[in-house]
């Protein structure tokens, strides 16, 4: 008898974890249903706070292309790109030709490259990234929003805010900092087609790396 | 070779091989443990031959809980990557992949092994090899994931010797196992085709091989075809099985590697036994390919039933229905009147049963047309679509009332309308046995017994002599049991002697009949409110005021008959003349508003239940959560008996709380389209349905129409 009363209380708690599970399962299944991230066509909109707690909104950076990142800073494959300073050079690459670059960390609570705020940033400091904006998406929304599968993940817009390239960073579906030697930068590539007013010619590739750790 | 068969000798050779793994112990030829996992290299030959070309496997063997990755590996991961260091002039192949698993991760689906696996590589040497051992080295490099990845590395070398090549000992065990866990060839053709909306794998394969299929799903080595997390709906018709994914994103761009497509289909049978096809397929593109909602996953094929299968079933459904509560009753008077013809000759008995049957036979062949007709006007219809109708709702508890008030006593019907409880002895008696078997039909109809949704469910699909036949012979299955108590004396000498007991008994047989009519009264308040309930009600009680007149009238006089038959046109021609404006044919849209709305602490609103839609469910499906739908209907009773025994039981609830089981709720209470073709598409045109989908993406699971709290949560906690 004495257990009655804490059981009920479970339950509502329960029922009220319940509840919002469902609600969360089908936002996010709108998010899903809603945009899809087609190159060629809009990025889907986001606006977001950054680790400094500005709101970054994508619509307000028109004119300049976006850099999106999926980052968690214990993977392996993204060890590597910042170990070896491949993630840095293309970083700094393009951030010098004026692309706003955005690291996005998707990562949910009590998982893999779940942090904080200045966790982030001191991260980033560490590392000497040169990305513009660090965003934190413990719920994975924006992730869902951009189908983003693994870290890294690139995605590439332009200052009119369409979808330029989505996938892999290189060729090299490889942890070795090794691989890094001849690997062909998709992304680097990608902007030089789009600063030569061509067409990107390897506009989606396949993501490699460790699963971005959504919240599920 | 038949494809069942084959499996059957996988069986046997993995037997085989599992006593010859006890025996002999293998020793690799080189070896590298790493945190997370071990890999080994055995060749499975001692010794190498010049040109001759050499088998090995790489074994790997991930710690428990975690997984290596297929070729493709889905949404996130990456294959094995192999670097031969080969003395001038060897070649390597790549290596061949075990049939992979799913291994969803949150929203993400990956392609890969959760348990030790080996890749086979061929080497070849070439045409002359020196005469000394040989030096042969591998630097792999592989991922292993848990809710973590590690990648992991292994540099590998051994030696091999020249000679004629013979079995090393214990590698005819592994290699044969090795090579069991291969997809094997396809026996079948195939074709894909690919649109922005979807992708569509056709494979021709023949009636009797996709009988076997209980599921399937598609492995695709190319790349961008589908969001691999995506439901494959598998179905089955005319050009073979269909694997139908929707897609979205780019409009795929078929370069020159694009144009065959390769993968794996792997294919449950009836077993449960999974096995793998390879598949080389040429791939196009077609713009008119859109995935249409089927019931995503469902295997049409494994559900299939043959025509005497399905007389079979309708035979047996019809048998049960007699036990069904609508029925019961009518049953029990049919027992009653034999009880009281207990010295009635043989003869009256046997015509008392054909002329039952036959009222039965009738209606259901009436019930058969009319399902044609409106097949035939394009309509979807399904078992109780009669009851979607608020009018034939009303008639039938009208038709029972009566019946309630006649079993209480309140009047007798006249020798015209042939009494239901009359002796068997008057030759009126007859058209009475053949109008209480047209009242079994219509009071069966609600009534859907276990084996009749997919005997009905066939007939839905089939020519119209087939349709005919299944209705037919669901009527002789209501009908059978009395007819056999009515041709077997036998039976009739267990029934009870007649006696006073029977009026009592004709009594409490109007209970049920009454509750019936309440229930019945319930199902029209749902549909069209309270408004349309009330004027039931008054229709009820005038009816009740013409029954009591013309018991009053029926024993008196001419004149006393024709002031009954105007006190009757009174009352009864503004009820008939109004009932179209408060009842209404077609079911209001009024209360449904209020219907999807659950009650607060109802089971259904503890469970979170929510309106079916298949946009809904693939959201939600997308979302990466587990998806129960359950089919249902006021007026079927099976469900509601269901729902409030499984659904409304406190642990199932907790379980969908627990494992974030998303509720869904299909009401078919008014007509419903969606609902209809939904049901089609699993081969089903009635309710309860039960549908689980596993948070994996894989195929739905058709649970049974009757509905327990522990099958429930044997899927939920699954």
């Amino acid at each position: 008898m004495s257990m009655r009363f804490p059981n009920l209380a479970g339950a509502f708690v329960l029922k009220g974890a319940a509840l919002l599970f469902a609600a969360a399962g089908l936002l996010a299944g709108a998010f899903v249903a809603q945009a899809q991230p087609m190159i060629g066509e809009e990025a889907p909109l986001f606006a977001a706070k950054n680790t400094r707690g500005e709101t970054i909104s994508l619509e307000a950076l028109r004119g300049h292309p976006v850099i999106l990142e999926w980052t968690n800073h214990d993977c392996p494959f993204v060890k590597k790109h910042y170990e070896t300073g491949n993630m840095q050079k293309t970083q700094r690459a393009l951030v010098e030709a004026g692309v706003t670059w955005i690291s996005i960390i998707s990562s949910a609570p009590g998982t893999q490259g779940h942090v904080s705020a200045d966790e982030a940033n001191s991260i980033a400091a560490s590392r000497g990234s040169y990305a513009d904006h660090i965003i934190l998406d413990p719920q994975g929304d924006l992730g869902r929003l951009y189908k983003a599968r693994t870290t890294p993940d690139m995605f590439l817009i332009d200052g009119d805010g369409t979808l330029l390239y989505q996938g892999a960073i290189d060729d090299k579906p490889s942890a070795r900092h090794s691989s890094i030697e001849g690997a062909k930068n998709y992304v680097l590539a990608a902007f030089q087609d789009m600063q030569a007013g061509q067409p990107v010619r390897e506009a989606e590739t396949k993501p490699y790396g460790c699963s971005v750790k959504y919240a599920f | 070779m038949h494809w069942l068969f084959k499996s059957r000798l996988f069986i046997v050779s993995l037997l085989l091989m599992a006593m010859g793994q006890s025996v002999q112990a293998q020793t690799p030829l080189a070896a590298v443990d790493n945190p997370q996992t071990r890999l080994e290299i055995f060749a499975e030959k001692t010794t190498v031959a010049a040109g001759e070309p050499l088998w090995l496997a790489l074994r790997f063997t991930p710690s428990e809980g975690w997984h290596t990755y297929w070729e493709n590996y889905g949404d996130s991961g990456k294959a094995p990557s192999l670097n031969w260091s080969l003395p001038e002039g060897w070649t390597a192949d790549a290596p061949l992949y075990p049939v992979p698993h799913r291994i969803p991760v949150g929203p993400l689906m990956n392609y890969g092994y959760e348990a030790p696996q080996s890749l086979l590589v061929r080497l070849t040497p070439p045409a002359a090899i020196p005469d000394q051992p040989i030096d042969l080295a591998l630097s792999a490099e592989w991922l292993v994931c848990a809710d973590v990845c590690i990648p992991e590395y292994g540099d590998l070398a051994f030696q091999m010797i020249p000679g004629s090549g013979t079995v090393a000992p214990g590698m005819a065990a592994l290699f044969a196992k090795a090579r069991a866990a291969l997809p094997h060839q396809s026996p079948w053709q195939a074709s894909a085709r690919i649109s922005n909306a979807a992708f569509a794998l056709d494979v021709d394969m023949p009636k009797d091989d996709a009988a076997l299929v209980k599921s399937a799903y598609f492995y695709p080595v190319n790349e961008g075809l589908f969001g691999y997390a995506k439901p494959q709906a598998v179905s089955y018709g005319e050009d073979g099985l269909q694997l139908l994914v929707a897609r979205s994103g780019s409009a795929p761009q078929l370069g020159e590697h694009d144009q065959i497509l390769r993968g794996v289909l792997v294919i449950t049978n009836d077993n449960g036994l999974d096995e793998g096809f390879e598949i080389a397929a040429p791939l196009s593109l077609d713009t008119t390919l859109v995935a249409k909602s089927n019931g995503l996953g469902f295997s049409a094929a494994g559900l299939q039933i043959g025509l005497f299968e399905a007389i079979a079933f309708a035979l047996l459904g019809g048998i049960i229905l007699n036990l069904m509560p609508c029925v019961f009753p009518v049953l029990s008077l049919k027992a009653f009147s034999l009880i009281r013809a207990h010295g009635a000759g043989e003869k009256a008995a046997r015509h008392d049963g054909l002329a039952y049957m036959a009222g039965i036979l009738c209606s259901f062949f009436a019930v058969g047309v009319v399902f044609l007709a409106l097949r035939g006007a394009g309509a979807s219809v399904g078992w109780g679509f009669q009851l979607q109708s608020p009018m034939v709702v009303t008639i039938i508890a009208l038709i029972l009332f009566v019946l309630g008030l006649n079993l209480m006593g309140m009047f007798e019907f006249s020798s015209r309308f042939a009494g239901i409880g009359q002796g068997l002895t008057e030759k009126k008696g007859l058209s009475g046995a053949f109008f209480t078997g047209v009242l079994a039909t219509i009071v069966a109809t609600p009534c859907t017994a276990p084996f009749m949704a997919s005997a009905l469910g066939f007939a839905m699909v089939q020519p119209a002599p087939v349709v005919l036949a299944i209705f037919t012979s669901l009527g002789l299955g209501l009908a059978l049991p009395y007819v056999a108590v009515a041709f077997i004396p036998l039976l009739r000498h267990l029934l009870p002697r007649p006696g006073p007991w029977m009026g009592v008994f004709r009594q409490f047989l109007a209970f049920p009949i009454f509750l019936t009519v309440i229930w019945l009264l319930w199902v029209l308040g749902r549909q069209n409110g309270a408004d349309a309930l009330g004027y039931a009600l008054l229709m009820l009680l005038a009816l009740a005021f013409i029954v009591w007149v013309w018991g009053i009238a029926g024993g008196r006089g001419r004149r006393a008959q024709i002031v009954a038959l105007g006190l009757t046109a009174l009352v009864t021609i503004p009820m008939i003349g109004s009932s179209g404006t408060f009842i209404g044919f077609e079911a209001g849209s009024l209360v449904k508003d209020i219907k999807d709305q659950p009650k607060a602490g109802s089971y259904e609103d503890k469970l979170a239940v929510a309106s079916w839609s298949p946009e809904k469910r693939d959201q939600l499906r997308e979302a990466g959560r587990p998806v129960f739908v359950y089919f249902t209907a006021d007026w079927c009773i099976t469900c509601k008996v269901n729902e409030r025994v499984a659904l409304a039981d406190s642990d199932v609830i907790s379980a969908v709380q627990d494992g974030s089981v998303a509720v869904l709720k299909a009401d078919w209470t008014n007509k419903d389209d969606r609902i209809a073709k939904e049901l089609a598409a699993f081969g089903r045109n009635g309710v309860p349905l039960y549908l689980f989908y596993p948070a994996d993406g894989s195929a739905p699971k058709i649970l049974s129409q009757i509905l327990t709290p522990a099958l429930l949560l044997a899927e939920f906690k699954g």
